[in-house]
């Protein structure tokens, strides 16, 4: 009884099966069964996935944040670095520059830096990093390759002061490369006006303005600027003339001194005896 | 002591204004730090103290501007005076009226030095000469009531540590 009770329910089983096999719809109670489950499933999922989370994104960032650290200092370093190397390689453009200009002009000179600026708008001087022990004397000319840049007014141990060439205290001779017509340069600030040049010279825009040496101070043939406004009068002698500096002197950074004393014979009798003998300034070139 | 002080606030103001302030303004356009500081002495600290701060000042400046000599000496000396004569009426801690001061001390030094150029000296103004002095004005306006209670904290410091220095060296004696 009990061997056919056994094989009837193993009938029934497989026949049961090959028509579930058959038609996969066939679903009874999975609804219920999944409203009771699965919350409990979708709890577990959350927490393992929360659990996860945690562990990947904050445990593991510790390190990540060591790792930001020091990358973010490393880019720190080499953005420093980079201007570093910028400034450097500006520098050493600029020094390139005037060593050149140092070869090729005949006075002995002097580098210098400038390590400060005059304190008013009003004036226009500098203070440079050579005074008396380096050989720089009162009165000597400053120019850099651009042209003349000014004159020392005051000399201590180590430092010194020079009088802007655009200052309006400044006055150098100076005449017109083309026509040759003189004048005197002075200073307003940002510009020069040259002054006492006759009508009768034709002054032209652009036509540029150079020293002429006779003040015994600038050597001559520098560069000082170019006319960029001419006006003259029918009833005046002199013309009007404004000239551009051809040097930049918010930009001024070094700067020569000339340290031959004039050798021009009006200067050299006009000069006390000790200025004019023996101390010959430290000789550069 | 309160002289070494007072030469060493000079002394970084110079520099500052030298050597620092000269790297972000082109050509002066930032007005005179010495002109707070000159009229904070004057308005708050006592007469000797602030003379030698203006003499001191005066000095340094003159001697590293291409001006006349003594054009700073003589300004920054009109201006403690001016700040002196407005302290006796002007409630000058007052914080709304500082930035006002400020201005008016710059105000007053441009005057001073056009006054000087005009009548002693053959100067030609600038053709920017207007706008540099308008510029001057509004940073003062904007930033000299900043430098007055700078000066003013700085100074506050000081004299609390100067008192209870004073204080513990009686202690210390037994008084």
């Amino acid at each position: 009884m009990v061997v056919v009770g056994l094989i009837v329910l193993a009938a029934v089983c497989v026949t049961g099966l090959s028509v579930s096999a058959r038609q996969r719809h066939i679903s009874c109670g999975a609804g219920i069964v999944m409203f009771f489950v699965a919350p409990f499933q979708d709890v577990r999922t959350y927490s393992v996935c929360f659990a996860r989370r945690i562990w990947t994104h904050y445990f593991f960032l510790v390190s990540a944040a060591q790792d930001n650290d020091r990358l973010r200092k490393q880019l720190k370093d080499a953005v420093r670095e980079n201007h570093r190397c910028k400034e450097t390689a500006l520098s050493n453009l600029r020094l390139r520059k005037l060593l050149d200009f140092r070869e090729s002009i005949n006075e002995d000179v002097l580098a210098a830096e400038i390590v400060s600026k005059d304190p008013s708008p009003w004036f226009r001087s500098v203070i440079i990093d050579k005074g008396r022990t380096h050989g720089v004397k009162k009165g000597m000319p400053v120019v850099v390759p651009e042209g003349i840049a000014g004159l020392v007014t005051d000399v201590s141990y180590y430092y010194s002061k020079v009088l802007l060439s655009i200052d309006q205290n400044s006055a150098v001779d100076a005449l017109l490369q083309k026509t040759r017509a003189r004048g005197v340069i002075r200073g307003r600030s940002d510009r020069y006006v040259f002054e006492y040049v006759l009508s009768k010279y034709d002054v032209a825009k652009g036509d540029r303005v150079v020293s002429s040496g006779l003040d015994g101070v600038f050597p001559k043939g520098r560069c000082i600027g170019t006319v960029s406004d001419v006006s003259r009068s029918n009833s005046g002698i002199f013309q009007e003339i404004t000239v551009t500096p051809s040097v930049d002197f918010e930009t001024l950074e070094e700067v020569l001194i000339v340290l031959n004393l004039p050798s021009h014979p009006f200067f050299l009798h006009s000069l006390p005896k000790e200025e004019t003998s023996s101390d010959s300034p430290q000789k550069t070139k | 002591m309160r002289i070494c002080f007072c030469m060493f606030i000079c002394f970084g103001l110079i520099i500052f204004q030298t050597a620092f302030i000269s790297d972000f303004f082109s050509a002066g356009k930032f007005y005179d730090l010495s002109v707070p500081f000159i009229l904070f002495m004057g308005m708050f600290r006592p007469v000797h103290e602030s003379l030698f701060s203006v003499f001191f000042l005066g000095f340094f400046m003159d001697n590293l501007s291409g001006g006349p000599f003594g054009l700073y000496g003589v300004t920054y000396l009109w201006l403690f005076a001016g700040a002196r004569w407005i302290a006796t009426f002007l409630h000058v801690n007052n914080y709304m009226l500082l930035p006002f001061v400020a201005a008016l001390g710059v105000l007053t030094e441009n005057f001073i030095f056009f006054g000087v150029f005009v009548f002693l000296t053959e100067y030609q103004f600038p053709e920017n000469a207007l706008k540099t002095f308008a510029e001057q004005i509004l940073w003062a306006i904007f930033t000299g009531v900043f430098f007055l209670m700078v000066f003013y904290h700085i100074y506050k410091k000081w004299d609390e540590w100067l008192l209870d220095r004073q204080a513990a060296k009686q202690e210390g004696n037994g008084v």
